[in-house]
């Protein structure tokens, strides 16, 4: 990141070669629309670029500081689209489809399912999921994206997996 | 076999809280107690049980797969000024313009704004003053006099 502050285009390159695919997936999963979290990813990207002087590796490590601006980006969208349309609108949207058509279509509807069901879940419970389970980072590191202690984590990990069970037991 | 203090020290409310929040799979547990996790696991058939549980909601959460665009990131032809390149941007302008003054130069260009200020604002005082007269007499007006024939 040093020589990205420095301004060099070819380090910043090779950084999203790295870091973009798992920002985007983040994103994916906590906007579920396709085109909001590209937008996420541009953003975070640009800002990485912008504020690369800022960096400081002492503190967090460079996932956790472009998860911790995506996070942030993410959360502003979810604050003003709460009003619009329902987010289980865009299941379909952000499925893969890499598969045969029987299992295209099970697995689809699989997806269908736990993307209503995740949907469901509170912007905080979804964040802490998502980070902990699919980034697969540190409690360390998801605390301090979100801002909060390792025991709020852990208290907020516990409800929403509670009440994912407990969303997927009572879907037909 | 050896045990550390942190292994002798995790309680199983401790490891079932630690189940219910990350799930079943050791990757995700606290690393400081991952190695007392699996020494309880292995004596007490209750965290066992919870643990078989924990693993059911996780193998719902892996069939949850989204696909990112590999592509979708392009680095723009032209990308914006870095912070830093602004901060710099804004020194070197300060030094171009102060660059021709010297020493007690530079402090007088300083200084001349706050002395400008407190002479407009000396010069304001009588304004006031003016003001506070037209107040006056709009607050009291000179009573029309009338002449009787």
């Amino acid at each position: 990141m040093r020589q990205v502050s420095r301004g060099d285009r070819d380090a910043f390159a090779a950084v999203m070669a790295v870091h973009a695919p798992t920002i985007e997936r983040f994103a994916l999963r906590l906007l579920l629309q396709r085109q909001r979290a590209e937008e996420v990813l541009q953003e975070t990207m640009l800002k990485a670029w912008r504020e690369a002087a800022r960096y400081n590796s002492d503190r967090a490590r460079l996932s956790t500081w472009l998860h911790q601006i995506a996070h942030n980006l993410c959360v502003d969208i979810l604050r003003r689209q709460s009003h619009e349309q329902p987010l289980t609108e865009n299941a379909d949207a952000i499925i893969g489809s890499e598969e045969s058509p029987e299992d295209a279509l099970l697995t689809q509807e699989g997806h269908r399912q736990f993307t209503t069901a995740i949907s469901a879940l509170s912007q905080r419970h979804r964040t802490a999921l998502v980070l902990t389970y699919y980034q697969s980072l540190p409690n360390r590191d998801t605390a301090q994206i979100m801002g909060i202690s390792i025991r709020a984590l852990e208290s907020l990990l516990v409800r929403a997996r509670r009440e994912l069970r407990t969303i997927l037991e009572e879907s037909p | 076999m050896k045990t550390s203090d942190s292994q002798s020290a995790l309680s199983l409310e401790r490891a079932i809280a630690i189940l219910d929040a990350y799930g079943a799979s050791p990757a995700r547990w606290p690393k400081a107690e991952r190695d007392a996790m699996q020494m309880l696991l292995m004596r007490s058939p209750q965290l066992r049980a919870h643990r078989d549980a924990a693993a059911s909601l996780d193998s719902s959460l892996d069939l949850w797969d989204v696909q990112e665009r590999a592509h979708s990131f392009l680095l723009p032809e032209s990308l914006p000024l870095q912070r830093i390149q602004e901060q710099q941007w804004r020194v070197s302008l300060i030094d171009d313009l102060l660059g021709p003054l010297v020493g007690w130069q530079r402090l007088a260009f300083a200084a001349a704004p706050i002395m400008i200020g407190f002479f407009w604002g000396l010069q304001g005082t009588n304004a006031i003053e003016d003001w506070s007269a037209a107040e006056f007499y709009l607050l009291n007006p000179i009573p029309e006099v009338t002449f009787n024939d």
